[in-house]
């Protein structure tokens, strides 16, 4: 009996990886373990269970159902999940470099009051050839140190997408009030209807559970 | 049917060489390639390790479903069968169905729908029963070329609104027997579907995704939906979960309210709704003959009918104008004289000149009612196809074998 749950916890565990790796986009791994590993338990346990036909295909279809809905809804909240650390690091990071420059800027010595000069008679080029001025320092200021970091954090993040698009369809909730992509472009439109769709079932699953 | 002429052209909607069936249920011999694996069922050589695309429009009342190899442009399959299964009633009499079966699919249990008990396995435009959904889909999947190693793609139709659980189970019902599905709303498909690319040089025709309402006015329910050059937002998409068959229900009330002891079956009251259906004022008077107590007798259809159809115009009205109303106002104007009417409640007779006069009562002026297309396809199954053509690899949704 003992021998018969392992077994069934081995099939259970295997579809598992099967469903997690058709998620994943790794369809040739889904399909090895499926064709090799998932294929030889089931036919073990099989075997060696003491259940008719139709209750060993009860027993199988009502697993499938439920493994499949439990790595799906696993998966929609990673996503979610992702998405709010993704936002909560970037702010966090964001802030601490703000406070970092506030810092240095207030560590800086004030600069001296600005005194209007009095008009100077230029020089004619030659002479301003013959001593070339040395080259102004740039300027630190806030604003521009934001800006900075907003493109650091932006590529970190965008890096960050483009690697999980690279290996996840893209997945993350979309409003109902938005609009889509153009028509031309119905692939575009597919990933865009698969995330409203997964913003949806997402909402129907948290209602549900509520 | 709405005799004008519609500006879009017929015959150069994609696939070109795609169009319905004669007659419903019978294979589209003109459409398959010759020696398709469609015409060599057996075939399985010609199908191994290549993906057939599949456009789907699971209906309420008919199915319609098209299949191409990828990279390829002439279907192989172009089928529309009454979306119904037929269950051997107890005790049949042995050798009375064909083969003894004991379940029957589309046009077979309509023929034979006398010793079996018909269900519908998509209600209102949903799934119905489970058990019956997945019979539906086994036959559908029987119908198509036998390729072990074929894999199968299939985009399905759904009506606007679906939740997640109405589209879970179009998914369990083809699971198994599709390798991967997408599930798009109708509408979208349908507008999709009736587009020529490249634009014909007929300067009436009009684009129905750069800025139109398309109105998919199925069995089960009706979806409405602005298309203004991307896909809607879900504001921009109405689902009314009432349709041709709400029209039926409607005429069977009236009926038996004038005649307490009518006797009709329901087949034969939709097919008597599909006779006489006229929107607005008809130019003669509707009679039909039926079995009142026992006797026959010659009824006036006209006002049933016409009040069926005005109820059922009127709902689709307000619909408009909700939609209408949430357009940017700049758009509105284009946008009223591009309503587009599809599926199947599209052929009510008068039904594009009654809308209009309906939305001029209700305060639009210039209002232009139109069939998409030519009128006579369903372009949601050629919308899905082509859908399905260019979806990505990873957006396939998979199901378990």
């Amino acid at each position: 009996m003992l021998e018969m749950d392992l077994v069934w916890g081995q099939v259970v565990s295997n579809f598992r990886r099967v469903c997690l790796l058709k998620r994943q986009g790794r369809l040739e791994d889904a399909e090895a373990l499926l064709a090799g590993l998932l294929t030889e338990r089931i036919a073990q346990w099989s075997q060696e269970t003491k259940q008719d036909a139709v209750s060993k295909r009860q027993s199988l279809h009502d697993m499938f159902v439920a493994e499949e809905s439990r790595v799906e809804e696993a998966w929609q909240i990673q996503q979610i999940i992702l998405g709010e650390i993704r936002a909560s690091v970037a702010t966090e990071i964001r802030a601490q470099i703000h406070e970092e420059v506030r810092a240095a800027v207030a560590a800086l010595p004030l600069p001296a009051p600005v005194v209007p000069a009095p008009p100077i008679e230029i020089e004619p080029p030659i002479a301003l050839n013959a001593c070339p001025l040395p080259e102004p320092e740039p300027e630190i200021s806030v604003s521009s140190i934001q800006s900075v970091s907003d493109v650091e954090s932006e590529e970190a993040l965008e890096a960050a997408t483009v690697f999980e698009s690279r290996n996840t369809p893209s997945m993350q909730p979309i409003s109902p009030s938005q609009r889509g992509p153009s028509a031309d472009d119905l692939a575009s439109v597919i990933d865009f209807i698969l995330a409203q769709q997964s913003g949806a079932r997402f909402a129907h699953h948290t209602l549900a559970a509520a | 049917m709405d005799s004008r002429k519609s500006p879009v052209d017929s015959s150069a909607t994609f696939p070109p060489n795609v169009s319905l069936p004669a007659e419903p249920g019978r294979m589209n011999r003109l459409s398959a390639a010759p020696g398709s694996p469609s015409d060599q069922r057996s075939d399985t050589s010609a199908s191994e390790g290549r993906i057939l695309h599949l456009g789907l429009d699971w209906g309420t009342a008919h199915t319609q479903m098209i299949a191409t190899w990828a990279g390829e442009m002439t279907p192989v399959h172009n089928e529309i069968w009454p979306t119904v299964v037929g269950y051997a009633k107890d005790g049949t009499v042995e050798n009375l169905l064909p083969e003894n079966s004991t379940v029957l699919f589309a046009q077979e249990a309509v023929r034979h729908r006398l010793h079996l008990n018909m269900v519908q396995p998509v209600v209102n435009g949903r799934v119905g029963e489970a058990k019956v959904a997945r019979h539906f889909a086994e036959y559908l999947r029987s119908r198509l070329p036998r390729g072990e190693q074929a894999e199968v793609r299939a985009v399905v139709g759904i009506p606007c609104g679906c939740d997640a659980q109405e589209r879970e189970h179009f998914r369990e019902a083809l699971e198994g027997l599709v390798d991967g599905c997408l599930l798009i709303p109708k509408p979208f498909l349908a507008a999709v579907g009736a587009r020529q690319l490249p634009p014909p040089a007929d300067p009436q025709y009009v684009d129905p995704v750069s800025n139109s309402l398309i109105i998919d006015l199925g069995a089960g329910a009706t979806d409405l939906c602005i298309i203004q050059g991307c896909y809607p937002s879900a504001e921009e998409q109405i689902h009314i979960p009432e349709g041709g068959d709400a029209l039926d229900a409607h005429l069977m009330h009236g009926l038996q309210e004038a005649y307490p002891d009518l006797q009709i079956s329901p087949l034969k009251l939709r097919e008597l709704k599909e006779q006489s259906a006229c929107a607005g004022t008809p130019e003669a008077r509707t009679w039909a003959e039926l079995f009142i107590g026992g006797k026959l007798q010659r009824v006036d259809l006209t006002q049933i009918v016409g009040d069926s159809c005005h109820r059922f115009l009127e709902k689709i009205a307000q619909s408009i104008v909700v939609l209408i109303n949430q357009a940017d106002i700049e758009t509105t104007q284009e946008l009223i004289s591009n309503i587009f009417l599809t599926g199947g409640g599209s052929r009510i007779r008068n039904i594009c000149r009654e809308l209009e006069r309906l939305l001029q009562t209700k305060g639009m002026d210039q209002v232009r009612v139109r069939l998409l297309g030519n009128g006579t396809q369903n372009y949601v199954a050629l919308g899905a196809l082509k859908a399905s053509q260019q979806a990505r690899e990873k957006q396939w949704q998979l199901s378990l074998k």
